[in-house]
């Protein structure tokens, strides 16, 4: 086998140096998401205390220590316990609006870029209709009108995300639907739902995946931000958004009721958005060449 | 420009009809489906029984007898004209309410904006130039960060440390950019630039591989003039595209960062009015949001055209 010519060596680096960092994001992206899952499943068998029953007030803002690593909210409850039962309201959240999104968004975000004309004028009237409410807004309008819960969240959520991966999607294909390949498929006589699976789909799988993957960080965030503002998870359910909310008033005295729970948001986001990053280059055809 | 533009803006323009008019429609119903009697929601802080006479007389001022079709109709005309109606709680003007407040949330998000773009396109654009560097990581996992914390806790976090420990900043209140300003602006643009900062940075890294740029390069024309005139402004579509989209995430972050801050925006107006269940002003806060964002909508659309003049209006 012949060495390499020096021409050879300066792309082979990059790629290594390429995948290496792939794989560390969706090392580091991928372990997160992984404790996390395993830690709301496992939430009753590894949390020292119950989140909500096991209160004492004599515990009032504990500092964290031995008994409470974490410290203890105002009834004297674990806050490392709630948080370990708050992963489960965040990430059940975070998930079940983002798969309802992307359903939703990839098809209509295709038929309307790919068909145009009435279906494209519908989907996307319906669709700016929708995105001309804010997403957190409408939420935060729904719980004003029907009262606050987690249901009325997921379905506010859900209603709305859909919007932004179809514009997305439907604004590239604007552009892939005039390249030469699609033509040439078209010319030998490929039907519309081939050129759209075959041709079309997996041009806009990258961009979907960054929005869907930022989705879900975007969905956990805006829980706890209903939460925060008292208007997602209701007392005692254990949620970040509502922990922080509650530490928000005790900052001085207290702020390890606002840094760990803020934390968790935090790091499940991050979490979640470099499995995204890994994911995207493993999936681009494009970032490999 | 395509020489179609025109007629692509006008019939733009009035395809935004029907949505401001779907847009009503849905705040009106939205509103309808609280649960109760207005008349008791409104009564009921000032006396323990509900006088039927005053009620007629509520009933009559917030024309809450007609029937609910008419009720619509007469809101989107009200609207149409800027008149959004009475608060329950002030009497006072629910336009002038909002309008009052539109400074200070244009402020807010205009400088969380500026900051955002100046930040994200150039952190983008140079981790672009120098992929697979230190650079190139180091504003990624930047990017990763901010796009990953909740701004709330990012105010919480700068109250705490600039305003509490190291006094360098007021807590909170509404006054002059500086100093007051800063921390909400960059509480509410972190993360809006982190995602421009990653889109730019991915968009730019197809366009540079691609022929035209290679070309230009090729033709000895400065590395500024390539990236700023060749590559930006073809990666400048998704950009835009996901600029347009974040508005109303800026917008609905407003509304927390206003919260945490006390800043006397339209969003926490909106919040103050939920709390003490205003109906009119939740209903005309909403749908005075809600129309500015058709507004941005719009633009985003048209500036495609500027932008790229082989996508054809048809």
């Amino acid at each position: 086998m012949k060495a390499p010519t020096p021409a050879r060596i300066a792309p082979l680096r990059r790629s290594r140096w390429r995948r290496a960092r792939r794989l560390r994001n969706l090392t580091i992206g991928g372990s997160i998401i992984v404790v996390l899952v395993a830690v709301a499943i496992l939430a009753p068998w590894i949390a020292p205390f119950d989140p909500v029953k096991d209160a004492d007030l004599n515990n009032y803002l504990q500092p964290p220590g031995d008994r409470y690593p974490l410290g203890a909210d105002l009834f004297g409850r674990d806050v490392l316990s709630r948080i370990i039962y708050g992963a489960r309201v965040s990430l059940g959240v975070g998930i079940a609006v983002q798969a309802s999104a992307l359903t939703l968004g990839m098809t209509l975000g295709l038929l309307s870029g790919f068909y145009g004309g009435w279906i494209d004028n519908v989907i996307m009237r319906l669709a700016e209709v929708i995105f001309a409410f804010p997403g957190l807004l409408f939420a935060i309008t729904i719980m004003a009108v029907i009262g606050p819960s987690l249901y009325n969240v997921f379905l506010a959520l859900g209603l709305v995300s859909w919007t932004s991966l179809a514009r997305l999607v439907r604004g590239q294909v604007l552009t892939i639907r005039q390249h030469e390949y699609v033509e040439a498929a078209r010319a030998v006589g490929a039907s519309n739902a081939r050129i759209i699976v075959r041709h079309i789909l997996p041009n806009t799988t990258a961009s979907a995946i960054i929005l869907v993957t930022l989705g879900i960080g975007g969905a956990i965030l805006a829980e706890a931000s209903l939460s925060f503002l008292g208007l997602g998870a209701q007392p005692p359910t254990p949620s970040w958004g509502s922990m922080l909310s509650t530490g928000r008033d005790y900052l001085l005295q207290a702020p390890w009721l606002s840094i760990y729970p803020g934390l968790a948001i935090f790091l499940t986001v991050m979490g979640f958005n470099l499995l995204g990053d890994g994911l995207r280059d493993l999936l681009d055809p494009r970032m490999q060449t | 420009m395509p020489r179609g533009i025109w007629g692509f803006i006008a019939r733009r323009l009035l395809l935004a009809v029907p949505v401001f008019v779907g847009v009503t429609v849905v705040t009106f119903a939205l509103m309808q489906i609280v649960p109760g009697d207005p008349v008791a929601l409104l009564m009921e802080e000032k006396m323990a029984t509900i006088d039927p006479a005053a009620a007629r007389i509520i009933r009559a001022k917030w024309g809450l007898d007609d029937p609910v079709p008419i009720q619509y109709l007469k809101f989107l005309r009200n609207a149409v004209r800027g008149d959004l109606g009475i608060s329950y709680r002030t009497d006072r003007d629910v336009t002038t309410s909002i309008l009052e407040r539109v400074p200070a949330t244009a402020k807010l998000a205009a400088a969380a904006l500026v900051l955002a773009i100046l930040i994200g396109v150039s952190m983008g654009i140079v981790a672009a130039l120098r992929q697979n560097t230190f650079f190139d990581s180091a504003s990624i996992m930047l990017a990763t960060v901010g796009v990953s914390i909740p701004n709330f806790w990012l105010g919480l976090l700068l109250i705490y440390l600039l305003a509490v420990e190291w006094r360098w900043l007021p807590p909170s209140g509404y006054g002059p950019p500086y100093p007051y300003l800063i921390m909400p602006a960059v509480t509410l643009g972190t993360g809006l630039s982190a995602v421009i900062a990653r889109l730019t940075r991915s968009s730019m890294l197809e366009v540079i591989r691609q022929d035209y740029v290679r070309t230009a390069r090729a033709k000895g024309l400065p590395d500024r003039r390539v990236i700023m005139t060749h590559a930006l402004r073809n990666a400048a579509i998704p950009i835009v595209t996901v600029v347009g989209v974040q508005m109303s995430g800026l917008l609905s972050g407003a509304v927390i960062t206003e919260r945490v801050f006390s800043w006397p925006g339209v969003g926490r107006l909106l919040l103050d009015s939920i709390s003490v269940r205003d109906l009119p002003m939740v209903q005309g806060c909403v749908l005075f949001i809600a129309t500015i964002f058709i507004a941005l909508n719009l633009l985003v659309d048209l500036s495609y055209a500027a932008l790229d003049p082989r996508i054809k209006y048809e």
